[in-house]
């Protein structure tokens, strides 16, 4: 028949384990030798934290540089950036006072435009000129 | 000494290892009867002390004392554990053994176990538990701590652990009827 144990029996609850002997003292030794051996090897953030902050030191200072340069020179920025507009929007802007001016409007020039000449006026011109008359007759 | 005066200590200059060694010692018998219980062998259980003590090591510069420190170190032994044990189950696993069958074994062979039939019809009983009822279960039963304190070091509320104790007693009644 199967019975069924009282587990409020004291001495169940006590730890029937035991240990070698010595073998809490030989384990805080083991610890405490474990520990000052991590101590004397430091992991790889502590090697590698040094060179982290020198690698964002100069990073820093090239960033501070270079805003630097930035702010000081607006000009160079604007018109890096600027669009270039057509002939005649700048006319119409007003940013050219000056009108556009076509050189072959043949129309508008006035030293262009034929006159009338007296035929008296030729022929004087043309006596009070010899020389011209002999580079004439030479062709 | 107390806790806090252990953590002075450690915050002093200069003496960070010393007040480390009286932690050591004020709080590592009590940790490997705690571990012992949950992996039966004496060679585990030192290991995973040790380690757990490393790891302790490691996190108290940033343990903000939130918790007791032993509750704090509690954890960390049975976090260690814990994993421990679900690494050994995985390996049993893929050569499919039993785990439990395994511990038990070793509960069979271990010369360091000094108890009578009945205690090591309990004990044996107590391994085939889930872990971490076995947890639940030695915390509770062997530690006497109060739920309070067990839902502090597992992060688990006390309705639960309640409910893992009851089905943990169940279990081990039923496995002992049948042993005994």
């Amino acid at each position: 028949m199967k019975r069924k144990l009282d587990t409020d029996q004291p001495h169940l609850r006590e730890n029937p384990y035991t240990v070698p002997d010595g073998y809490f003292s030989a384990m805080q030794g083991e610890v405490a030798e474990k520990i000052s051996a991590r101590v004397n090897k430091p992991g790889f953030w502590a090697l590698a934290k040094p060179q982290i902050a020198l690698v964002s030191t100069f990073a820093i200072i090239f960033l501070i540089a270079f805003a630097t340069i930035k702010i000081f020179s607006p000009q160079q920025e604007s018109l890096r950036n600027e669009t270039f507009a057509t002939g005649s929007e700048y006319i119409e802007g007003h940013y050219i006072e000056s009108s556009f001016v076509d050189f072959y409007d043949t129309t508008a020039d006035t030293s262009l435009q034929a006159e009338e000449v007296d035929p008296e006026e030729i022929v004087e011109y043309l006596s009070s000129s010899t020389g011209l008359i002999y580079l004439a007759s030479l062709e | 000494m107390s806790d806090r005066e252990l953590l002075e200590l450690y915050h002093e200059e200069g003496k960070q290892h010393y007040a480390f060694n009286l932690i050591v010692k004020s709080y590592g018998e009590r940790l490997y009867w705690h571990l012992r219980k949950l992996v039966a062998s004496h060679d585990d259980a030192n290991d995973l002390l040790q380690n757990a003590f490393i790891k302790a090591w490691d996190a108290l510069p940033g343990f903000r004392e939130e918790s007791r420190l032993y509750t704090w170190l509690y954890r960390i032994a049975t976090n260690e554990a814990l994993t421990f044990l679900k690494r050994k189950k995985a390996r049993a696993f893929l050569s499919l053994t039993d785990y439990s069958k395994q511990l038990e074994n070793k509960l069979e062979a271990d010369p360091y176990f000094n108890g009578d039939a009945t205690q090591k019809a309990l004990h044996k009983a107590i391994l085939k538990l889930p872990d971490k009822q076995r947890v639940v279960f030695n915390m509770r039963y062997f530690d006497e701590m109060k739920y309070e304190e067990i839902s502090e070091v597992l992060g688990t509320s006390v309705g639960a652990l309640k409910a893992s104790y009851h089905h943990a007693f169940q279990k081990i009644q039923h496995s002992l009827e049948e042993q005994l």
